[in-house]
């Protein structure tokens, strides 16, 4: 029994030889995160007079801004701003503290829905990206925090700060946040992440001899034009009440769950 | 410790044991790093395209993820020829386990990208054959299409993710950059004033 144990030991250690902080167990933030934001930003309210019109950003998306505290770049154009925070929610570590681990929401769990995120790994059950996209139930605050809340001060900063510069930081903090949210909400779309279900396989499938384990994310990132088709598809809007607040929670937590599944469908049979 | 180090080291000596002996049997398939060599044509005219941005960043797979190792970037000439050459590591992992992904743009043209140097030779990332590439020498030099876009909606949609932004580093994109800006103020130009 020793003997198996120190081999696992030994394994995972091994394992981490390899590893060091970066992304996994999601979409390709780099390439498929990034697509998708821009052209989620492109259909929206942001492109349609809101930022012009109503907030006075006479360029749109397309307006520069400068924030030093930028991770890769200080001044950036709005949407280049949205990008950055979808691309750099997948941040952290393998072994500590990877943003990406409270990517998941198993939507067969009801409300408070604490224990609906990924806990297929050995390490401890995480929050559900529900809770995680709104800070709520994260006892780990070792990550920063783009949490709606925050990120609706960031806007409210952005309105109010007495200085150019101080509203011009907030509001790249503003965008920086709207594309660590809709990752969130991004990954509901990838099956795994709405199963319980940490495929790491997907993970590691980049590496040359281990090209076998590919699933549907490497698939996606291998083949852009594919998936920029389908993203170029007539957009589908949720039919989901953004007045409505689930225990405490903000109305957007709508775009993940609505809790209408009671469990109680029948599940088909095939006969063969 | 000392036991557990030793474990470690046995384990290493295995995996990297277990890749030569793959390597050896063919059933691998290690990224390319280089050299990127190729023409860029007009899609339209067929005409070889001056000036045109090629950016190629080496991207190592890893069990946490993808990571930018280093960048390299060109344009290309009066024959709409570029030339990228190969990147190594003393870290043999390192050069099994990277890859070239690349980027090419430039202002008025659809760009193409960002993804892997392999792939787009191979399967055009998916799109349809002939999309990309036009013709590929013996050698293995592509001669890659660019097709021009006058819509300026159609341009605004594109020039959001040319930057392949995350771990490429700003100094290594300054071309692109500056073709990137290029485009963003025609686009803003128009946008204004109506004459495109």
């Amino acid at each position: 029994m020793l003997k198996i144990q120190e081999q696992w030991t030994g394994l995972i250690l091994a394992s981490f030889m390899l590893a060091g902080p970066g992304a996994a167990l999601a979409w390709d933030n780099e390439t498929t995160h990034r697509a998708l934001s821009d052209v989620a930003a492109q259909r929206s309210v942001l492109v349609t007079g809101y930022l012009e019109n109503g907030l006075g950003i006479t360029d749109g998306l397309n307006t520069s801004v400068d924030w030093v505290g930028g991770k890769k770049g200080t001044k950036k154009r709005l949407r280049e701003w949205i990008l950055d925070g979808a691309d750099f929610e997948d941040d952290g570590s393998v072994l500590f503290n990877g943003r990406f681990y409270n990517h998941f929401h198993n939507p067969l769990h009801q409300q408070p829905w604490a224990d609906a995120g990924l806990s297929d790994l050995v390490l401890s059950p995480k929050v559900s990206a529900l809770l995680w996209a709104q800070n709520a139930g994260v006892s780990d605050q070792s990550n920063t925090d783009w949490s709606w809340q925050v990120t609706r001060q960031y806007f409210y900063l952005a309105l109010t700060a007495q200085t150019k510069p101080d509203r011009d930081a907030a509001l790249a903090q503003t965008f920086v946040g709207l594309g660590h949210q809709i990752h969130l909400v991004q990954d509901m779309a990838q099956p795994s992440h709405v199963r319980n279900d940490a495929h790491p396989g997907d993970a590691i499938a980049d590496i040359p001899f281990l090209h076998w384990l590919e699933r549907l994310e490497t698939w996606t990132k291998r083949n852009q034009d594919v998936a920029r088709g389908f993203m170029n598809q007539p957009a589908v809007f949720p039919t989901v009440d953004f007045n409505t607040s689930w225990n405490g929670l903000a109305p957007i937590t709508a775009l993940w769950d609505t809790d209408a599944y009671m469990g109680t469908a029948s599940i088909p049979v095939t006969v063969t | 410790m000392v036991r557990v180090i030793h474990l470690a080291w046995k384990w290493w000596l295995a995996l990297m044991l277990a890749l030569l002996v793959s390597l050896g049997a063919g059933e691998t398939e290690a990224g390319y790093r280089g050299s990127f060599e190729g023409w860029i044509v007009d899609a339209e005219t067929k005409e070889p395209v001056e000036g045109v941005v090629v950016l190629i960043a080496w991207v190592q797979a890893r069990i946490s993820g993808r990571r930018a190792l280093d960048a390299a970037e060109t344009v290309t000439d009066a024959k709409g020829h570029f030339f990228i050459p190969t990147w190594w590591s003393l870290n043999p992992w390192r050069n099994f386990t990277t890859e070239g992904f690349v980027t090419i743009f430039k202002s008025g043209y659809e760009p193409i990208g960002y993804g892997a140097w392999d792939d787009l030779l191979d399967i055009e990332w998916g799109a349809p054959k002939g999309t990309y590439i036009w013709k590929v020498e013996k050698t293995g030099r592509p001669m890659l299409l660019l097709r021009r876009v006058t819509d300026v909606q159609q341009r605004d949609m594109d020039i959001g993710t040319v930057d392949p932004g995350g771990d490429v580093p700003e100094e290594k994109k300054e071309l692109l950059r500056n073709e990137i800006d290029k485009e963003y103020e025609i686009i803003r130009l128009c946008k204004r004033t109506g004459r495109c």
